[in-house]
């Protein structure tokens, strides 16, 4: 499989799951949560309206907490680790 | 000393030449990111360095509450070329497009060195979005 064809089924399978849902609420990780996952920093959580979380890692082996970045047109906006 | 020995040693230089230069790569993106694009990021951290954690926490989830939620994302792709060449990033990772125009991706630090996977968990499990 060529890297564009495993990028077009990863983005098939993120729209299945994440279009058209909405933020419903956000937090950080609470440290029963970061024990959990084995981490020592906690990452933001967004949770969406049919209750799926979202949270970033710092890779996609969930090593570590991962920081998350929204970007605008004006500027680049960073949610950082804690 | 044998053909063998001879080509190991040349497949170990060009190895050794080949790290050297990828290491040099990423010194030199690095310095440039901290220079140019460090500098222009909105820090939620900013003027919340004396406070405990949990009032950090607290207070970035305040502005980010307002900021994000509410939000509808309207569709969910890979960084294209100029987005990656902008973080100057070798690789990329999947980003949210919320309907406000704005972007929302991962990265594994804060200085924005390099993309980061993204976790979903729902009722049926956890899956992640890799870095490709």
């Amino acid at each position: 499989m060529t890297k564009h064809q495993v990028q077009n089924e990863i983005e098939k399978r993120a729209r299945e799951i994440l279009v058209g849902k909405t933020i419903q609420s956000l937090g950080y990780l609470d440290e029963d949560e970061k024990n959990n996952l084995l981490w020592d920093k906690s990452a933001i959580v967004l949770e969406l309206n049919d209750g799926t979380l979202l949270f970033p890692s710092m890779d996609d082996e969930g090593n570590e907490a991962g920081a998350m970045f929204i970007q605008t047109e004006k500027e680049l906006e960073r949610i950082p680790v804690i | 000393m044998s053909a063998f020995q001879k080509q190991s040693d040349i497949d170990a230089r060009q190895a050794e030449r080949l790290i050297r230069n990828s290491l040099a790569k990423k010194i030199q993106q690095r310095e440039l990111r901290k220079e140019y694009l460090v500098p222009l990021i909105k820090n939620y951290k900013n003027g919340l360095e004396s406070t405990s954690k949990f009032e950090m926490k607290q207070e970035i989830e305040k502005k980010l509450r307002s900021r994000l939620v509410g939000k509808t994302i309207k569709s969910a792709r890979f960084l294209k070329g100029y987005e990656k060449k902008y973080l100057l990033w070798d690789q990329s990772c999947i980003a949210l497009e919320l309907d406000d125009g704005s972007l929302l991706f991962p990265s594994m630090s804060e200085n924005c060195d390099a993309p980061g996977g993204l976790f979903f968990q729902s009722d049926k499990g956890i899956e992640s979005s890799p870095v490709v």
